[in-house]
């Protein structure tokens, strides 16, 4: 059976949770509310049929760039994902004198790194942009507006 | 061929979320003249422009919001105690935050003595090709969109701003002219991490800053709305020509006159493929009736003040909608509402305050837009 210990050493799981709760502090039900654009030239397929207009289409959609970004960003977090902790196991196993703290400390650190990566995938494809704080009187502008979150596939 | 790369869709609405705020357009009346100007200064290949508005009563989310704000109020201006149990001046006193949270209640208290009225505006833009490679080589994010005349809508709180989008999915919204009436959770979230609702409550007196005819001598100058001799219908093979525009209604004007002139060597003002609709249209379940205005009168002068304070009852409990469109350098104006009589009641009330009208039925998905 997995160690609790093992799973936060070896995987970016807990680290990607820390990110989420120190960017969306302000708003940590997020996930329940995200809000993000869909403008693929498949979005725009579905949205003419659904009014019922015929129309011809470019194969690629002025997304087409931001999705292939995107994978890049997931491969790379997969990558890192796998990589990371073997280059660790390898690590303490060449350096045996290496003090009990710094064996747990230097994975658990390490996982960081691709948990960045994860969570700059998850809030680019699906969280959205970063909440504003409380009490300010200025937001931030240009921004990605609200009507967003309201906008329904079709009834 | 639609091409999203041409096509932005927008929305407008307070750039710092302040609910209360009721940004105005100065000088009044003059709004949408400006703003056609603007159109035809732009001169985009295709806008449409939504006002939807509806009467609403947020009096109650109004009181709980002036009451959380007040709270804050007393708790910053409670001293703390410090460890050796002396006052100590709260930080908060300091704050933007607490220095307007009286002019921010006299606004909710402004909002609360008058009838209320959402208003959503929102649209879709497709801009000329050269322009359009500036812009997808620029931030996704920034704001493509530049209408100074949305952007001089203002109050001392917050104004108004543009919010662009590339998701098709505002399309639907726009022909089912639907907009956001549930802002509840930006009341709620108003004092955390705030953000502008979709829509903006106003008293419903402020309704005719937005919602007017173009009036006043820059109608004079407002090259896209044709004499109304120009909106003929033509079928001519497989192309349609269809009579878009809202002509205004001045025949003995300089402007018509010129116009006049210049027919015989106009070339055709709109030459569309025809398409066909793959089924019947589908709008929404509730059927939105639209329709364009054909001729308007040309007004000169302003309204006076008791005409233009008439406007308040512009809003009914029905939705409905102030539409312009701006197609190949010629506007039209297009009302709508969500109930066939209460369309009536409003082109009445309209004639009874401009003068006459000419009105022709449109579908919800206007001709100029069958790309």
């Amino acid at each position: 059976m997995l160690e609790p210990i093992l799973i936060v050493m070896y995987s970016p799981v807990l680290q990607f949770f820390i990110i989420y709760l120190a960017t969306y502090k302000h708003e940590v039900d997020r996930f329940l509310r995200p809000f993000h654009e869909h403008a693929s030239i498949y979005d725009w397929r579905k949205v003419l049929k659904a009014l019922g207009v015929e129309a011809i289409l470019p194969e690629k959609g002025p997304e087409y760039d931001a999705a292939k970004k995107l994978i890049l960003i997931f491969g790379i977090t997969v990558i890192l994902c796998m990589t990371i902790p073997l280059a660790m196991v390898l690590v303490l196993q060449k350096i045996p004198s290496l003090p009990p703290l710094f064996r747990v400390a230097l994975p658990i650190l390490s996982q960081f790194i691709p948990a960045t990566y994860c969570f700059a995938f998850i809030s680019k494809w699906y969280l959205g942009p970063l909440p504003n704080p409380p009490k300010r009187m200025l937001l931030r502008y240009p921004r990605l507006g609200s009507r967003i979150r309201h906008l329904m596939e079709d009834d | 061929m639609i091409d999203p790369y041409h096509t932005l869709f927008f929305n407008v609405a307070l750039k710092n979320g302040h609910l209360m705020s009721r940004p105005r357009y100065e000088p009044e009346q003059e709004f949408i003249g400006n703003f056609i100007h603007e159109l035809e200064q732009r001169d985009p290949d295709f806008a449409w422009i939504q006002f939807i508005f509806q009467q609403v009563d947020y009096s109650r989310q109004l009181m709980m919001l002036k009451n959380e704000l007040l709270s804050f109020k007393k708790f910053a201006e409670t001293p703390e105690v410090n460890g050796k149990g002396e006052p100590r001046r709260r930080k908060e006193l300091d704050s933007e935050w607490y220095r307007t949270v009286e002019l921010r209640c006299k606004k909710i208290d402004e909002l609360m003595s008058s009838h209320q009225v959402l208003l959503g505006i929102q649209g879709m833009w497709v801009e000329k090709g050269e322009e359009v490679l500036q812009v997808i080589s620029g931030s996704l994010r920034g704001s493509p969109i530049e209408l100074s005349t949305f952007q001089s809508c203002r109050d001392e709180l917050d104004s108004l701003a543009i919010f662009t989008y590339r998701d098709p999915r505002v399309l639907l919204e726009l022909v089912r002219r639907r907009f956001v009436t549930d802002i509840n959770w930006y009341f709620r979230k108003y004092s955390g991490s705030r953000m502008e609702p979709p829509t903006l409550i106003l008293a419903a007196e402020d309704l005719g800053s937005y919602v007017h005819l173009p009036l006043g001598n820059i109608t004079e100058h407002l090259l896209s709305l044709l004499p109304s001799e120009f909106d003929e219908e033509e079928h001519n093979g497989k192309c349609t020509t269809f009579g878009v525009g809202s002509g205004l209604n001045y025949g003995d004007s300089t402007y018509a006159i010129r116009r006049k002139e210049d027919q015989s060597s106009m070339p055709d003002l709109l030459s569309l493929p025809v398409v066909e609709p793959l089924a019947e249209i589908k709008t929404s379940k509730r059927n939105f009736h639209i329709s364009r205005m054909k001729t308007i009168p040309q007004i000169h002068q302003k309204l006076d003040a008791e005409a233009f304070s008439r406007l308040k009852h512009l809003p009914s409990p029905y939705t409905r909608s102030f539409e312009l469109l701006y197609n190949r350098g010629r506007t039209s104006l297009l009302i709508g509402s969500a109930d066939d009589r209460d369309l009536e009641a409003y082109k009445r009330f309209l004639v009874s305050i401009y003068g006459g009208f000419e009105f022709v039925e449109e579908s919800a998905i206007p001709y100029s837009m069958r790309m």
